[in-house]
């Protein structure tokens, strides 16, 4: 369980093979099919951050919640430490979900307004485990003082907080019951700015502390790489390309990729008016385009996009590309 | 394009009553815009700045908020003076404003040609009404919007996000404003669709010579898109200064923060940010010395007993902090 143990870091904690995950929608307009995942393979290694990164739409929080099992995959195989969860019942899932726990975007929203920030916090342990009152109180100002809180939180509501404390609220709530893995759905994008930067600390240290393995989704892509060991970039429900983060960011090789990484705005302005390459509108996910998933938007297309989707295969060591032209 | 003063103003304070009575949420803020230019008021939630873009257009909620000092001259008029047929004519045509969420500007039973129409009825009345569809096809196309004729039928909720903004942004540049308030147009979106929205702004203002107020959190944004910078907070300007100053050598603990706090392209990953302490303080709470000492790591006694003021620190540079620029 321990992040640098080198050899056993590589071993996947949640791995996703051929995932596909399709959503019904509009019981009125012809029962159209999203088609939100179109066969994601994605394996999270042990104590690495994996960082997910797209636009709006592309599947990158359909797929953390995927993997956490809270949908049934329309095809394809979820497997937690080697054991296929796919097709398992709620009721036996109570395992994964002591292991497993996320951490939302919006603190208000995730979070019950009528109960006690001490409620809030025993929740899990009251569900998941036999937990006398006592221990349980203790758990509970243990949690606090983990993510920075004072042992008088306990007894105030959610509403008493900033957004920043609610968040690490939300935090010690996901880790009350000493999950090892974290998935992070856009965690610091209600904040304010000056705000952001301490919860990101904060998920470093509990990281460190801990051997956290996390899985981080955001569509802030300098916040992804500051946070990630690797990043996977989605476009249409499909990683396009997956490798460590530096190399992401500083040699991308998918198209996509290329003009994504551009778009960041950059805190220098000496380098404002660089040319920024166009990505176009993104497709709609209810009619899936043939061939590669970016062709219609792609300056570099040709005539095999079209027909054939490209494979995730691997391009250089570590470096994963689904691009027909992305030379080994 | 020669910089004839567009916006200026001067000591603008607003007040909010509230239950708990009278609330001062800006306090004396002083800045200017110059035609062609373009000045980023930048602030987190609550500092200020959207209120401050309300005052401008004289549209503060009408009977709580209150601008209780101050003018505001635009092209060398008193805007809090005017009679309001007078703002009517202004609003539009003088000054269009954007905002960040374009489902909330945009109305949802018009089509998106119907609203630019509307728009061209109202300030271009020099066009005639069998010409303002053309017009209206013609702004669509400016602001980038693929085959605009067939969108001009499109209802708000049948485009993208990118093309809501997009439409909000040709009825903003209908009425040929010549300053446009942006207020975090580009926060919702995603970054490819944001830095074309920049672009087309940037465009439009170098081709028109339009004056432009960008208010946003976002520092990248900033370097992005501005000449100068007013940094806001809790209420007060903090610094401000050119860009190409304030990004290399920020003056005021809090601007410093904001820069260096936010993870960059450069920055090594995984290694614990320089993080701003606590939290933004509610308009209530704000202490009558310096309001950042709370959260400022070079605060002492002096910066917690009186208040510092907003004061020059070189060409166009000012900051209001008793330790401007120490580490």
């Amino acid at each position: 369980m321990n992040a640098t143990d080198a050899a056993g870091s590589l071993a996947p904690v949640v791995e996703a093979r051929g995932l596909v995950q399709h959503f019904r929608q509009g019981r009125y307009s012809g029962r159209r099919v999203v088609h939100a995942l179109n066969g994601v393979d994605l394996a999270v290694r042990r104590g690495e951050t994996l960082g997910l990164v797209g636009e709006t739409g592309c599947g990158k929080s359909t797929l953390a919640r995927a993997l956490l099992r809270l949908h049934r995959p329309t095809a394809g195989h979820v497997f937690f430490e080697g054991t296929d969860v796919t097709r398992m019942r709620e009721r036996d899932l109570g395992f994964l979900r002591r292991r497993m726990q996320m951490v939302f975007q919006d603190p208000v929203e995730s979070m019950n307004g009528r109960l006690t920030v001490g409620a809030v916090l025993e929740e899990p342990l009251v569900v998941q485990t036999r937990m006398k009152a006592g221990p349980r109180r203790d758990r509970c100002l243990e949690l606090l003082a983990d993510v920075g809180l004072p042992e008088d939180s306990l007894d105030r509501y959610p509403h008493e907080f900033s957004g920043g404390q609610r968040q690490r609220i939300a935090i010690a709530r996901a880790l009350a019951n000493g999950p090892e893995v974290l998935l992070c759905d856009e965690p610091v994008s209600a904040l304010d700015v000056s705000v952001q930067s301490q919860i990101l600390n904060l998920l470093l240290d509990l990281q460190k502390a801990r051997g956290l393995t996390m899985v981080f989704v955001s569509h802030a892509l300098s916040v992804v790489r500051h946070m990630s060991d690797r990043v996977a970039v989605m476009y249409l429900g499909s990683i396009v390309e997956l490798s460590d983060s530096l190399s992401i960011y500083e040699a991308p090789r998918h198209p996509y990729t290329k003009a994504l990484i551009a778009a960041i705005p950059d805190t220098d302005p000496a380098r404002r008016g660089r040319r920024i390459p166009s990505t176009g509108e993104v497709p709609s996910p209810i009619e899936l385009p043939a061939g590669c998933p970016f062709h219609a938007n792609c300056p570099v297309r040709v005539g095999v996009c079209s027909v054939e989707k490209p494979p995730l295969r691997p391009i250089a060591e570590g470096h994963l590309c689904a691009c027909h032209l992305a030379g080994a | 394009m020669a910089e004839a003063e567009l916006l200026s103003v001067e000591d603008l304070s607003i007040s909010f009553s509230t239950d708990r009575g009278s609330m001062e949420v800006v306090d004396r803020a002083s800045f200017r815009v110059p035609s062609g230019r373009t000045l980023a008021l930048v602030g987190e939630s609550g500092c200020g700045k959207t209120v401050t873009a309300s005052a401008l257009m004289r549209l503060l909620p009408h009977p709580y908020g209150r601008v209780t000092s101050g003018r505001i001259l635009f092209d060398g008029s008193d805007i809090l003076a005017l009679p309001v047929e007078e703002m009517y004519r202004i609003r539009g045509s003088g000054m269009a404003m954007i905002f960040q969420e374009p489902m909330t500007a945009l109305n949802p039973v018009h089509t998106a040609g119907a609203q630019i129409r509307e728009t061209l009825e109202l300030h271009r009345g020099e066009i005639p009404a069998s010409a303002r569809g053309e017009e209206a096809v013609r702004i669509l196309r400016e602001v980038g919007i693929p085959s605009p004729e067939s969108r001009m039928g499109s209802f708000p909720f049948q485009l993208s996000g990118g093309m809501r903004q997009r439409v909000m942004i040709a009825m903003a540049l209908a009425g040929r404003p010549r300053l446009l308030i942006a207020d975090e147009p580009t926060t919702a979106l995603d970054v490819t669709v944001q830095a074309q929205i920049l672009r087309l702004i940037r465009v439009l203002q170098e081709g028109r010579g339009m004056g432009v107020l960008y208010i946003t959190h976002d520092m990248g944004v900033v370097a992005e898109i501005a000449d100068g910078m007013a940094v806001m907070y809790a209420g007060q300007l903090v610094e401000t200064g050119p860009v190409t100053e304030v990004f290399p050598g920020p003056l005021h603990p809090y601007t410093k923060g904001l820069i260096r706090s936010m993870p960059r392209l450069g920055s090594v990953p995984k290694e614990r940010l320089p993080a701003i302490a606590g939290s933004v303080p509610s308009p209530h709470e704000y202490p009558a010395a310096c309001r950042f000492a709370e959260r400022c790591s070079l605060a002492d006694s002096h910066c917690r007993q009186e208040a510092p003021r907003l004061e020059e620190a070189g060409p166009g540079r000012m900051v209001r902090c008793f330790k401007a620029g120490q580490a």
